[in-house]
């Protein structure tokens, strides 16, 4: 990983809820390389889908954003955090694709899927109607359907669930960004589907240079498919590193209960929970926010929240005392 | 299909074949579209059968169906040996409080007006007292492992985990014989996923309950189903006990489902 795509540090958000200021995520930072798989991996409640959803400043107008976000790649850098709304919009979709969990959702149920497509398409293509319909064909074939023109004039609802999630892509993907979010894209498809859409994701990086970042709440499947992870919890890096590293000594008691979550799937005694009910993101009162589901939690923990240590290889933790 | 005389079937789809008329925006050419292509499978008392299948294989339509939803084109659907079909008005009542679903988006199950309490209360049998209802709803609610504070919570103030409790304790208060789980926990994380698993099949003890459990994922399948119904474009393509299915399924698609599978 040279060169960056997206830096974000030190980013914020809290969101005012009856009068009291709520906090979502705070101080996270990360780096995605220039095409590089990033995911962020976690239970819901722990702040993902807004994390992406603040780096487009798709968020309430009440929230409160902070910190910086910077896009680098060929063009000139930007601060998503700081830039004006002017310049978000030639963000969106042209510098930042988006895919989300449900792609029936961000379709228009009237226009079919052919008719989306050519109107995400750049300007310079979209001039000509003839060379539009063409570069939908292109993409649609390049997803891996068989019959693109057939696929361009169904409706939305004609499909299933995992053509429709290769549409989705390629809408996020025709305004040629460079970068790609993806908000739990596989969660509802089936094992063969999902295999399909990961397998995309690796031919988007390696033959359009992309970066993605994907968040997922399977870490076992980041693990096979992801570069670098961001394992959240309750709105806090809990753990960041390289995957491979992660996979082989987990630092922090939450991603390793995770991983034997999964595990315990498999086992003839029937899964295993991480202890005590997920809660969305509840108030802190000063102590390591995941102690209280914690098999390892000494006093300390429930008092004092541990700081973020990394070492030179960009391993960083969060945790009072990390895993050997 | 060796259906086991020692124990009772208690629900039997036949040839089940289910089309639907769509029409272009202006309603002139009409096609039909086979969501299901005869569809034959039963399921004993206390079983759990799993439905597994890609989203727009029908998976939903067979449950639309056996609820009484969606009207199939031919035939039975047999709940204890009648057909369902054939019910009159008061026998299909009695029908739909016997067999509930629980479905994979809480809220748009549960009513954003009404505090659980409400709802609860709804699905009890009218006829009890207040007494008698409360203790029966305290009961259910600790069925499924909730406080007793979330009886005066909206939906809204609840997570996904709680709500999608809240549609199984529900469920349950209709004193149901049949759970109908269509993707009920297919959107949760695995934490969760494991801790709703362990209580379904806690809660079919204690009720003695019959489930169909219908998901895309054949990991929470592993883990809960006795036999296994793969579905694909409209047709059952391999149906067998769990074990067949997992250690030596016969359907090249079966085959590919399991080589994909997530861990």
């Amino acid at each position: 990983m040279d060169r960056l795509a997206l830096d974000v540090r030190n980013l914020s958000l809290s969101i005012q809820t009856e009068g009291v200021d709520k906090s979502i995520f705070e101080d996270v930072s990360f780096c995605l390389g220039d095409s590089s798989l990033l995911a962020v991996v976690g239970e819901s409640g722990g702040g993902k889908s807004l994390l992406c959803k603040s780096l487009l400043r798709l968020i309430p107008g009440d929230a409160r954003l902070s910190g910086s976000a910077v896009i680098s790649g060929l063009q000139t850098p930007v601060d998503l955090i700081s830039c004006p709304d002017f310049e978000m919009e030639s963000v969106r979709g042209r510098r930042i694709g988006m895919v989300f969990q449900e792609p029936a959702a961000s379709m228009n149920p009237v226009m079919t899927c052919g008719e989306q497509i050519c109107d995400a398409l750049p300007k310079t293509i979209r001039i000509d109607r003839r060379s539009a319909r063409r570069r939908t064909t292109e993409l649609l074939e390049f997803v891996g359907f068989k019959e693109p023109s057939r696929i361009a004039r169904s409706y939305p609802h004609e499909l299933s669930g995992g053509m429709l999630q290769k549409v989705a892509t390629v809408l996020a993907i025709a305004g040629e960004p460079s970068i790609l979010i993806a908000d739990e894209p596989s969660t509802a498809l089936d094992a063969v589907n999902r295999f399909e859409l990961m397998e995309l994701f690796q031919r988007l990086r390696n033959e359009f240079g992309m970066s993605i970042l994907w968040v997922t709440h399977e870490l076992r499947s980041a693990l096979t498919y992801a570069d670098e992870l961001l394992v959240m919890y309750a709105g806090n890096v809990m753990e960041s590193g390289s995957a491979a590293e992660i996979a082989e000594h987990p630092k922090h008691p939450y991603t390793k209960a995770l991983l034997d979550v999964e595990k315990s799937f498999r086992e003839p005694d029937g899964p295993r929970p991480i202890p005590e009910e997920t809660l969305p993101v509840k108030k802190r009162d000063g102590g390591c926010v995941f102690a209280g589901r914690c098999e390892f939690a000494k006093p300390i923990c429930r008092n004092e929240m541990p700081k973020w240590e990394s070492d030179q290889r960009r391993r960083g933790w969060r945790c009072h005392f990390p895993l050997k | 299909m060796v259906i086991n005389p020692g124990r009772q079937i208690l629900l039997e789809v036949k040839n089940l074949t289910v089309r639907y008329r769509q029409r272009n925006g202006f309603g002139w050419r009409e096609k039909t579209v086979d969501a299901l292509n005869d569809v034959s499978f039963f399921i004993h008392r206390g079983e759990t059968l799993a439905l597994v299948g890609e989203t727009g294989s029908g998976k939903s339509t067979i449950a639309m169906s056996i609820l009484h939803f969606v009207s199939p084109d031919s035939g039975e659907i047999l709940y204890s040996g009648e057909d369902v079909w054939k019910f009159k008005r008061a026998e299909l009542r009695a029908y739909h409080r016997k067999i509930q679903p629980v479905f994979q988006n809480a809220d748009e199950s549960l009513n954003p007006r009404l505090k659980v309490r409400s709802m609860l209360v709804d699905a009890l049998v009218p006829a009890l007292s207040t007494e008698e209802k409360n203790r029966r709803i305290r009961e259910y609610l600790s069925a499924v492992q909730l406080d007793e504070d979330v009886l005066d919570c909206f939906p809204h103030q609840l997570s996904g985990g709680q709500k999608q409790r809240v549609c199984i304790a529900r469920a349950l208060a209709t004193e149901s014989e049949m759970l109908i789980l269509d993707e009920a926990i297919s959107s949760q994380d695995l934490s969760l996923q494991a801790h709703l698993l362990k209580l379904l099949s806690e809660l079919k003890k204690k009720f003695s309950l019959t489930y169909l459990y219908i998901s895309h994922d054949l990991e929470t399948v592993r883990v809960i189903a006795d036999r296994v119904g793969i579905i694909k474009d409209g047709r059952l393509i391999e149906i067998g006990e769990k074990d067949e299915i997992f250690n030596s399924p016969e359907e090249p698609y079966t085959q590919l489902l399991l080589e994909r599978s997530r861990f």
